[in-house]
């Protein structure tokens, strides 16, 4: 009888233990900006609060140095099992969970690949900041998976070329 | 007494009188006073203050001049039209991120002859068009860029030094600049084009950067005549990174020592020509990269030649590669055996990065002939030239180095093995 408790014991403690790895949640790994580049645009990832981050559920991490070369990868590799999607703080560099932030988009903010959004640990910072800053729009981590990535770089790219366009014209 | 306090307050106030006349002296009051067209000389020593030009004149240092500061703004902000600057040496002390040495924005401006030490940005033009910066030594602390435009085009940079910054010159949105005879070292990346367009980099040297050049998402670049040379300091270095871009023309250039050479990512349209492309752990890798054309180009000494994923449908034809078998049956200079171009040892390597001690070993070898990657991971030259179509000179220095070394093993041995017998 002993022995039948002490081995419900020993496996009641080796349940819990496996129950606690299964919910060991994925972590962020600090960026190294010695050797960290950006897997979609290979630019170095500068430790500040554009550098987002996914972990794989094999527990591999590859890191972006734009929210918006994030989203390129999502969607170029739909069949990669991403565990834990990280962005970071626009002031403390927080690192957050990409649901749990709140993000501002915004033509006029410099971004490293001119993505043009930043995110947010608390929601009433980030209505604040676009409140400050005319031409705001407060977008979620499900505005985002909708937002169009690409054609806001040609957007932006046609808009160049026609401003390109009008320059010559007039030097000449 | 309160009459006494109200004379006493006024002899203090007299006491300041003096300072401010002097501040009429300043080298900002001399230039609100100028007149337009006239140009200020600034009498030999160091200054410490902020200007602000915003009017065509020119400002001349005579002899050592020094211009410094630590404050929030520039040392010198250059705007309106026409604005001069010469001989001078400037230098921002500040390290807030957004300290910059020198402002530009406006048109026509000239800067030439300057020294600047910054610790984040050394000149950034900003809406500047027209502008031309020459002559001109920029160090940094690898905190800011040396050069940084913003919206800004036409402009010409010629006969630049800048060292130990974090991009050497970076263009953002900025189109049809000249960047001519620059010489850019130790720093992040040497040249760094981001959605900027038509721009010409030519007969730059960029040495010792983590990339030598980078050209991101920018059309019809032209690259020529420069040198990438040992870019290859880092795991990520390369010489020239063509990364989304369309239409680049990169010809006549030299790379030579670094770990890759030309990196081209998910780009098309570029034409790779006439290169040398010489002693680099990888000459050229292609990575979604279609459409493109690699012609003439001489390979001699790389660890690998080329690698190539998801990227089979580039033009790559004539070009001299040192470690291919070739045989020129009608003597019409090309060689009648294809050049496949196979990363098997690449491939292997990066997944077991302990093989790198199997380089060149025969098995290897052999077993790359019998194995051979993917149709889609080859690159493969139709027609590879017999000759090199330019000149190679091998380094005298390395061959000098080595017999050095071969002699003075040879001599340690011996007198070890006399000297070790004698002492029995």
């Amino acid at each position: 009888m002993k022995k039948k408790r002490f081995s419900f014991i020993v496996w009641a403690g080796l349940i819990m233990i496996l129950a606690a790895c299964g919910n060991d949640k994925a972590q962020p790994v600090a960026i190294n900006e010695a050797t960290d580049t950006c897997e979609t645009c290979n630019m170095a990832v500068i430790d500040n609060q554009h550098a987002t981050q996914i972990i794989l559920e094999n527990g591999k991490s590859m890191v972006f140095d734009d929210l918006g070369c994030m989203y390129e990868w999502i969607t170029k590799h739909e069949n990669e099992k991403i565990d834990a999607e990280f962005v970071r703080d626009y002031h403390d560099k927080e690192w957050i969970l990409v649901d749990d932030a709140t993000y501002v988009y915004n033509q006029s903010l410099k971004t490293p690949m001119a993505y043009h959004v930043i995110s947010f640990k608390d929601k009433a910072t980030a209505e604040d900041f676009a409140a400050k800053n005319e031409g705001s729009e407060i977008m979620t981590a499900k505005n985002l998976a909708d937002h169009d990535w690409k054609s806001n770089h040609d957007k932006e790219d046609h808009s160049h070329t026609h401003d390109e366009n009008d320059g010559h014209s007039h030097s000449h | 007494m309160k009459i006494m306090n109200y004379i006493m307050f006024l002899l203090v106030l007299s006491l300041f009188m003096p300072a401010v006349s002097e501040a009429e002296g300043t080298l900002q009051s001399k230039i609100d006073e100028a007149k337009k067209g006239v140009t200020i000389e600034i009498e030999e020593g160091e200054y410490e203050e902020t200007l602000v030009i915003s009017k065509p004149i020119i400002l001349k240092g005579k002899g050592e001049v020094l211009l410094r500061s630590c404050q929030a703004e520039p040392v010198v902000t250059v705007s309106g039209e026409s604005v001069t600057l010469q001989n001078i040496k400037v230098e921002h002390c500040g390290d807030e991120k957004e300290d910059t040495a020198i402002y530009v924005t406006g048109t026509n401006h000239k800067l030439e002859g300057l020294a600047i030490r910054t610790k984040r940005f050394g000149i950034r033009l900003d809406h500047a068009n027209g502008v031309t910066i020459q002559d001109t030594e920029i160090v940094g602390m690898k905190q800011g860029n040396g050069i940084d435009l913003w919206e800004s085009n036409q402009n010409t940079f010629g006969n630049l030094k800048i060292t130990n910054v974090t991009d050497g010159i970076y263009l953002e949105k900025s189109n049809g600049n000249t960047i001519h005879r620059n010489d850019i070292q130790r720093s992040r990346y040497g040249l760094h084009l981001m959605f900027s367009n038509e721009n010409v980099l030519d007969e730059n040297v960029s040495k010792a950067n983590i990339t030598g050049t980078m050209l991101m998402e920018s059309k019809r670049t032209v690259v020529r005549h420069n040198k990438f040379l040992s870019n290859n300091k880092s795991v990520n270095a390369q010489g020239l990174l063509i990364y989304m871009s369309t239409d680049t023309e990169v010809t006549r250039n030299e790379f030579i020592s670094n770990r890759v050479g030309i990196f081209i990512e998910e780009a098309e349209n570029n034409r790779i020509d006439s290169n040398k492309i010489m002693d680099n752990f990888i000459g050229v890798q292609f990575k979604k990269s279609n459409e493109n054309h690699v012609i003439r180009n001489t390979f001699v000494g790389n660890v690998n030649d080329a690698q190539a994923i998801e990227s089979a449908n580039n033009q790559v034809n004539g070009n001299y590669w040192d470690a291919a078998s070739k045989v020129d049956a009608n003597g019409d200079g090309e060689s009648e055996i294809v050049y496949r171009a196979d990363p098997y040892f690449l491939t292997l390597t990066n997944a077991v990065p302990e093989y790198q001690l199997f380089f060149q070993a025969p098995g290897l070898i052999l077993l790359q002939n019998i194995l051979k990657s993917p149709a889609d991971q080859l690159l493969t030259d139709s027609a590879p030239l017999m000759n090199m179509t330019m000149e190679v000179e091998k380094e005298k220095s390395t061959s000098f180095s080595l017999w050095f070394m071969s002699v003075g093993m040879i001599l340690a041995s011996t007198s070890l093995f006399i000297f070790g017998r004698k002492r029995r």
